[in-house]
């Protein structure tokens, strides 16, 4: 890890943690205020300062131990929280969000970022400690801050703290010096020693100048919590051996640390003496008896060794406090055994890889099945069901619940609504749906639209829902769930519905359409996905001027989505995402057009049909399908496909056998069939971006490469379809259906 | 200062000589076939897959505004790696023959002709002389710009 | 990037200066190339007056420097240690390698001659 990546980290973990005091403050708008949840909050703010601290981000220290200060005064009850207080630290969990964003330079130069950071601190004088606010706007004017300030410095207490560093060997490398931690140390408290071993030295030929090999023991007075004192670690721990000894620690957890540590027993022993963690007359005795831990620490308790500084240690109860905090350490440790963090490139890389082996895999099933060796075909069969298990257990490594994404919604709900004075209840369902991690960075801008739309112009307002006679408090609902091969996530509002004749009308206005154009329902609604189009009678600030509903659109439909509405007149309204599950790997249909290899996504096909036993409809490309008319596409027409050379070849020995085949899709609501030469069955498929260039190639989503090497194209359905509509139009066919509605 | 020289791969195309910053290019591979891709302009002869990579090929000899190439059995692909883009981007370009790796010096560049040029002047770094003939030094990054090509798709496809 | 001068005097020392910045970026590169095979007279005067910025990397590259001037058996001598050092130095309460020698004072007079 180089620094930059750690820094990653640290601004990763800011965010988590800024999230998550968004949650509680919106928990605690809503009325619900419990201490744990203040805890939290202040846990929150309080990580957020310790890590900043150890990157000298003093900007962020220094604004974030005001709200600290803030936060700990409420959880001592000294000051009540109102929504007054609960707005303020809204804003300030804000502004360190901006904060987060920026470095001291750029702090240091952006005055409408200072001019902010004042106003907050002004905003929560009534709450802070005075002296507080006075130091910190001190230190965040002057250049130098002194982090000195940033403690209580009531230094009367005498705990003196043992921290033994054997730092990762790797650490110079990966840009964390310990010169950093020690400096953060000493805003923490004072270190009264630190002995810098350099036992570990190796010889000459072997002395490598980037390996750190100094080994450190500290002896820290300081007021602070063995939580803080461990932050400062939080970013080495990795391969490092930090043992961090509060002042309760008895004997026997000193003696525990000397025949932890690699150095020799008596010089580790004479260190901490110099160190004045241990006195000499406890260490010789300790070190004398060849005792447990457990008896050793017994005779600490009834030892009276003379004016030591390890007589507070003496009290029966220390020991027990020195369990508790392990036992607290232990536990507050246990959650990250379980979760680990990897960067999503690395887990991008492994997908990519596995969708290699998939490739592989079927090249190696048709090789098998060729050999007509029913042994390996067996064998290969075994392989080929491993192969999907992996695939599969790769893929959800990557799927995350979307619940995190609504979990912002909740705050934008609030904020939206007294920026807008109606009140809205949000309504979250299937926050448990997982759906591909790339998706959900995606999706957060097309929601927000949808959502600031559906309050901005859904819902009425408080006097016009009085009036109807509904319920004062708008409802608004978001939810997920699975349908089929895809996740659906839905926002639907009570409020008044779209308003048709409005639509017609600004559509008609803006020459969208004609005076004349008969729209069904859906697609009236669609012309609200227009470029340009805004129905609202005032414009307002939230939902803008129609530049967004057309980038919803398309954002949904670069996830491979389509996005339908459905809306009735005075009870609401209802935006549906489709989005495929994953959008690395598909399950599709290989299907051939003049030599041309394709493949269809498996969740639009409904059925597969001979089109030779079906006869077009009064010449136009539409069959009768059970009683249905169905509209359907050339793939060689629309692709504008000429047989391959090879294609020529072969063409001779296929033209009697030649069939036309009928791909029967379904998208949204529509039904379409597509005409191809052969059908090659099902394939699981690792999707191929096309790249930039193709960017303007409607149609076709990606590419892919089949078990032979060859490449196929990934069909897009819903372009596809619209593409023939648009081909339909320009080549003027008379069709007075559109392609996109089979039945009527 | 010494003169700074730098390498150029040359490849012929129709008999005309092609220089290309060496550090633009990535690889040859012989011809093995394209796939093309529907709806295409003639300049994209299609896509090949490099190892499990699908990468574009140009027809360079189209780009340059001349007749597209002529496959035959000694045809090969350039593979160019482009990072000036936001993203890197890699292209394969259709050659005839690849010649050499040769060493040119600034001082031996000359600009390109303002007249009778027959490629366009910015898809030109310069022309160098070699033996008595004329090698044009392109600009890979001006003639095969993927925002460039993205933009020429779109025309071709509306 | 920190500047090494190896200079062998007539008088059975060795003056290493080094001037500039010690750290990690230079750190490898200073010991392969000047210390790894660094042969030093009886006397070893060290002049770390003109580091204008040390790290960890480069505190340990001086401790190893000195070790190596040990095993040697040249008895060695801080003359100059300059701002960056000395905060290091008192940082991390070094200064027992850096300040107080105790067996080495007898040297002081003489380098001072050596000097001039």
């Amino acid at each position: 890890m180089s620094l930059d990546a750690i820094l990653q980290t640290f601004f990763v973990e800011a965010q988590e943690h800024l999230e998550s005091m968004e949650n509680m403050l919106l928990k605690m708008d809503e009325g619900e205020c419990d201490d744990e949840m203040l805890n939290d909050i202040f846990r929150s703010a309080h990580t957020i300062k310790g890590s900043a601290g150890i990157f000298g981000l003093d900007h962020i220290v220094n604004f974030t131990h005001v709200v600290e200060n803030v936060l700990d005064r409420a959880r001592d009850k000294e000051i009540e929280i109102d929504t007054d207080l609960i707005n303020v630290i809204f804003k300030c969990r804000d502004h360190m969000q901006s904060l987060v964003g920026v470095t001291l330079d750029e702090f240091n130069a952006q005055a409408d970022l200072q001019k902010i950071d004042n106003d907050l601190l002004t905003a929560l004088a009534p709450w802070a400690s005075t002296e507080n606010i006075e130091a910190v706007k001190q230190t965040s004017t002057a250049t130098e801050s002194q982090p000195e300030n940033k403690l209580t410095d009531d230094g009367g207490t005498d705990k003196l703290w043992h921290i033994s560093l054997r730092l990762s060997t790797d650490c110079l490398k990966n840009g964390m010096d310990p010169l950093s931690f020690i400096k953060f140390l000493t805003s923490l408290g004072e270190i009264k020693h630190i002995e810098t071993i350099i036992d570990n030295f190796p010889s000459l030929d072997n002395f490598d100048a980037e390996t750190l090999y100094f080994a450190y023991e500290i002896a820290l007075q300081s007021d602070a919590s063995l939580e803080e004192i461990e932050n400062t670690f939080m970013f080495v721990q990795d391969d490092s051996d930090i043992t961090i000894l509060p002042p309760s620690a008895t004997i026997g957890d000193y003696l525990a640390l000397i025949d932890k540590l690699p150095e020799e027993n008596q010089r580790l022993g004479d260190i901490l003496v110099k160190c004045g963690s241990l006195t000499r007359h406890t260490l010789e005795q300790a070190l004398a008896s060849p005792s447990t831990e457990k008896t050793v620490s017994e005779q600490a308790v009834t030892d009276q060794p003379d004016e030591s500084p390890a007589e507070e240690r003496k009290d029966p109860n220390a020991t027990i406090n020195a369990a508790l905090t392990k036992q607290k350490q232990a536990k507050s440790q246990a959650p990250e055994g379980k979760q680990i963090r990897i960067d999503s490139s690395r887990l991008d890389h492994l997908i990519n890889l596995i969708g290699e082996l998939v490739i592989n895999q079927q090249r190696i099933e048709l090789l098998s099945k060729d050999s007509k060796n029913p042994q390996l075909i067996e064998a290969v069969d075994d392989f080929d069901n491993f192969t999907n298990q992996i695939r599969d257990a790769a893929l959800s490594l990557r799927m995350v619940p979307i619940g995190g994404t609504f979990q912002r919604f909740k705050r934008l709900v609030r904020d939206t609504s007294q920026e807008l004075g109606k009140e809205v209840e949000l309504i979250i369902d299937g926050a448990d749906t997982e759906l591909d991690r790339l998706m959900v960075e995606k999706l957060g801008d097309p929601l927000t639209h949808i959502v600031r739309n559906a309050m901005d112009h859904g819902l009425e307002s408080t006097e016009d829902r009085q009036a109807a006679g509904k319920n004062i408090k708008g409802q608004l609902k978001l939810s997920a769930y699975h349908e089929g091969g895809h996740i659906v996530i839905a926002i639907s509002d009570d409020g008044n519905g779209i308003n048709k004749v409005r639509i017609r009308e600004k559509a008609i206005e803006k020459g969208i359409i004609n005076n004349d154009s008969q729209l069904s329902d859906n697609e009236l609604f669609h012309l609200i996905f227009h470029p340009g189009f805004s129905t609202a009678e005032t414009v307002t600030n939230l939902s803008g001027r129609g530049v967004g509903m057309d980038v919803v659109k398309r954002n949904v439909e670069a996830l491979q989505g389509s996005i339908d509405i459905s809306s009735q007149t005075g009870l609401g309204s209802e935006f549906k995402i489709r989005l495929p599950l994953t959008l690395a790997i598909i399950d599709g249909f290989h299907v051939e057009a003049k030599g041309t290899h394709f493949i269809i996504p498996q969740a639009t096909i409904i059925e597969c049909i001979d089109l030779s036993n079906h006869q077009d409809i009064k010449g136009r490309h539409c069959i009768n399908l059970r009683g249905d008319m169905i509209p359907y596409l050339n793939m060689s027409e629309i692709f504008n496909l000429a047989p391959s050379q090879k294609m020529k070849a072969a063409d001779h020995m296929t033209r009697h056998t030649a069939k036309r085949e009928l791909v029967i899709v379904q998208f949204g609501s529509d039904v379409a069939g597509i005409a191809v030469d052969r059908l090659n069955g099902e394939i699981q498929t690792v999707v191929k971006p096309l790249g930039p260039i193709f960017k303007a190639l409607k149609g076709i989503g990606g590419s892919s490469l089949l078990g032979n090497g060859e490449i196929a194209f990934i069909l897009d359905v819903p372009q596809l379809i619209e593409l023939a509509i648009a081909n339909e139009i320009a080549n003027k066919v008379s069709c007075p259906e559109s392609i996109n509605s089979p039945d009527k | 200062m010494v003169d700074k020289t730098s390498q150029f791969l040359t490849f012929t195309i129709a008999d005309e000589h092609f220089g290309m910053d060496l550090h633009q290019t990535r690889e040859i591979i012989e011809y093995a076939g394209i796939t093309q891709v529907p709806l295409m302009p003639q300049f994209i002869s299609g896509v090949i897959n490099l190892r499990g990579e699908v990468v574009p090929v140009i027809d360079l000899s189209v780009r340059l505004g001349r007749q597209p190439i002529t496959i035959h059995k000694r045809t090969c692909v350039i593979v160019i790696e482009l990072h000036s883009s936001e993203q890197h981007c890699v292209l394969g370009l259709l050659a005839d023959a690849v010649n050499e790796v040769i060493d040119i010096s600034a001082s031996d560049i000359e600009d390109a002709p303002a007249f009778g040029a027959k490629i366009r002047a910015e898809f030109i770094q310069g022309i160098a002389k070699k033996d008595d003939e004329f090698i044009v030094l392109l600009d890979a990054e001006k003639t095969l710009s993927p925002v460039e090509l993205a933009h020429l798709v779109e025309a071709e496809l509306q | 990037m920190a500047e090494i001068k190896i200079t062998q005097k007539q008088n059975n020392s060795t003056e290493i200066t080094i001037s500039g910045e010690l750290t990690i970026y230079c750190a490898m590169d200073a010991y392969q190339q000047h210390f790894q095979q660094l042969k030093v007279k009886e006397i070893t005067l060290f002049q770390f007056g003109n580091i204008s910025e040390i790290d960890t990397a480069g505190v340990q590259l001086l401790i190893m420097l000195m070790k190596i001037v040990s095993e040697q058996k040249s008895s060695y001598q801080v003359t100059s240690l300059g701002e960056a050092l000395t905060d290091y130095s008192n940082l991390f309460q070094l200064n027992r390698y850096f300040i107080d020698f105790e067996d080495l004072t007898e040297l002081t007079s003489d380098n001072e001659e050596d000097k001039q």
